[in-house]
């Protein structure tokens, strides 16, 4: 695969998966 | 002060995340459509164009923890900390995003994944450094935690300058001293640096939310020390 998809796609995973994780904190932080 | 969410971040908020989601499409389009292939490197040099903004955007996150944070021990007012704790946390991301797509560009530029230059080498003590402020702070206890963490902010900032000289201060280091573009190349940069700039805004909005849910929640508990729950993770 080409690196440069490769940087991209691995950037949006990153973030996907922060704001994920941000969402549920967000969730729980209001269930508290 | 009032804990309660103040009514103009949820606007703002989405007005940041309306415009940030737009810029970083157009960003996208101009990376793929309009900015031209690199003569040597070829299409791989495009990984600047989200490397040197995430990169930015980093040192720009820690420099606003570092403000906060003397902001807080100035204060001590918790939204200082807040404000500290949610900017460091982008920042880590952001660092994260330059750490995976440096090596990505370094394969192709020095053909190595990785080499102990300067700049990539104070980078990941940089990196290693705010890991281990976020988890100094998931480890304290409420009272503690925003001192301590405020401390931290300040303390690690020296690093900053080090990332950013390091390139002039130690002798082979291979990494570019500076982007030197011209033309579209340097327009679909400096686009992309503004896009993710807007996005690091927007996500600083939505972070300071779980900050401002969970003083809500202590005040309403009337227990300012609370422990975090065994295999929760507390900011």
């Amino acid at each position: 695969m080409n690196y440069a998809i490769a940087a991209y796609v691995a950037t949006a995973i990153i973030w996907i998966i922060y704001f994920v994780w941000l969402g549920r904190r967000i969730r729980r932080a209001r269930e508290d | 002060m009032s804990i309660e969410l103040p009514r103009w971040m949820g606007g703002v908020g989405r007005a940041l995340w309306a415009a940030a989601l737009l810029m970083l499409a157009i960003s996208l389009w101009m990376i793929v459509a309009r900015a031209p292939i690199e003569a040597q490197m070829g299409i791989v040099q495009k990984i600047v164009y989200v490397h040197v903004p995430s990169a930015i955007m980093t040192l720009l996150a820690f420099g606003l923890t570092f403000a906060a944070s003397i902001a807080y021990l100035t204060t001590k007012s918790w939204v200082w900390d807040a404000i500290a704790a949610s900017a460091c946390e982008l920042g880590l991301v952001f660092a994260t995003v330059v750490m995976v797509t440096g090596p990505l560009w370094a394969r192709s530029a020095w053909n190595t994944w990785w080499t102990w230059e300067p700049r990539l080498t104070t980078f990941l003590i940089l990196w290693i450094l705010y890991a281990g402020y976020h988890v100094v702070r998931a480890s304290l206890h409420a009272s503690a935690r925003r001192t301590v963490s405020s401390i931290l902010g300040v303390v690690l900032f020296v690093n900053l300058p080090i990332v950013w000289k390091s390139v002039e201060w130690w002798r082979g280091s291979l990494h570019p001293r500076n982007v030197t573009m011209t033309g579209e190349m340097r327009e679909t940069l400096l686009f992309s640096m503004a896009a993710w700039f807007v996005f690091l805004a927007a996500a600083f909005v939505t972070r300071l939310r779980v900050e401002w849910a969970r003083e809500a929640a202590r005040e309403r508990d009337g227990a300012p020390a609370r422990q975090a729950a065994p295999g929760r993770v507390s900011a």
